[in-house]
């Protein structure tokens, strides 16, 4: 996380932009109406000029933050220098950028990434979209409290 | 474990005689008794572990004063094959295999996809000839080559046969988003279990996603 190099007082626009520049693509987000998401967090998907993040609208918000960050955690993921990681602590297999699957509503059960791959990185992802959390202020004493109170 | 077509209607006329019993509440000694067969033969057929014949099946559904035409019928279509619609049954996989490819980017050069398929098919051992991709293109491949096809686009080979089921139904949803994706410009979509969700919610998605797109990019041309 640190090497996201946030200010100290960081907030989501913070987290955001350091994001736009690790993936080099600009991002936007918006809230989904109408549809249950049921399990699924968010939508993240690469349109021409710009990559778009949708969470559910019924969400409270802090778990539209949460499910956002989650969202901008995968693409940390997903983008982040070899570096960033080591053989403690691997990247996730994932799909090759160029397949298809990509265009298909669940990358699991292929043969290019599994159910463990799939697990395994939803739980460094909602790991990472924790730590994040509460790393930035908006959420530093109050709402989160709310939420759980 | 797969089984074959054939396995399948011999699975799916047992089940349509088992439910044709259930319904006229005969046990198997009076149904034996009535169809003059021996109810060790019945007991086998009604496993599914020995073929009915057709004469079996007459005599067995005139027992029951069952219509052994619809009995048959619908053992053919509770095991995917349904009768007397060949050609839709064709026209269906037609349609499967062009949304197929769409979904995947591949239909607008059918040549380059034919070749991309061949390369991925030998690779499994399957040798994916012309006149085979051109069948599956006009709804005629054999079981092979729509098995074939099914992993290289990454869908199920019973959807591209035309198998209707719930399933496919899904399959169907799922691939009309993929191809709606394309069309927008979308070259990447991440988003998991995305497939639990019901047709209607998935359009919802689709719509938004759409929408979306237009309010940052413009209206589509």
């Amino acid at each position: 996380m640190r090497r996201l190099a946030l200010p100290p007082s960081a907030d989501f626009g913070d987290l955001s932009h350091a994001v736009e520049t690790l993936y080099g693509r600009k991002l936007r987000f918006k809230e989904i109406r109408g549809a249950a998401l049921h399990s699924t967090t968010g939508i993240v998907f690469d349109a021409p000029t710009f990559t778009g993040v949708m969470v559910a609208a019924e969400d409270s918000k802090y778990y539209s933050l949460l499910s956002r960050i989650h969202e901008l955690s995968h693409l940390i993921i997903r983008s982040a220098p070899d570096d960033w990681f080591s053989a403690e602590l691997p990247r996730p297999k994932q799909p090759q950028q160029q397949s298809r699957l990509f265009l298909r509503l669940c990358p699991r059960n292929s043969n290019e990434t599994t159910d463990e791959d799939a697990v395994r990185e939803e739980a460094l992802v909602e790991e990472l979209a924790r730590a994040l959390v509460r790393r930035l202020r908006a959420f530093e004493s109050s709402s989160e409290e709310d939420h759980f109170a | 474990m797969s089984e074959t077509p054939t396995q399948a209607l011999h699975e799916a006329l047992a089940a349509e005689l088992r439910a044709a019993q259930a319904i006229a509440n005969v046990n198997v000694r009076t149904w034996a008794q009535e169809a003059a067969i021996t109810h060790d033969s019945i007991y086998r057929v009604l496993r599914g572990v020995r073929p009915v014949s057709v004469v079996e099946l007459v005599m067995l559904c005139r027992a029951l004063e069952e219509d052994p035409l619809e009995l048959i019928s619908r053992a053919a279509q509770r095991a995917g094959q349904p009768l007397g619609g060949s050609r839709k049954n064709e026209m269906t996989r037609v349609n499967r295999a062009r949304l197929a490819l769409e979904a995947a980017g591949l239909y607008e050069d059918l040549d380059a996809a034919f070749l991309a398929a061949r390369a991925a098919a030998s690779k499994d051992g399957y040798l994916l000839s012309v006149g085979e991709w051109d069948a599956f293109l006009a709804g005629t491949s054999t079981a092979a080559t729509t098995s074939a096809l099914g992993i290289f686009l990454e869908v199920p080979g019973e959807y591209l046969t035309g198998r209707e089921d719930a399933a496919s139904s899904q399959i169907e949803t799922q691939l009309r988003f993929a191809r709606s994706m394309h069309d927008v410009g979308v070259t990447r979509l991440a988003a998991r279990s995305l497939e639990e969700l019901q047709p209607e919610e998935i359009q919802a998605v689709e719509a938004a996603i759409r929408e979306f797109i237009d309010e940052e990019e413009g209206p589509e041309k």
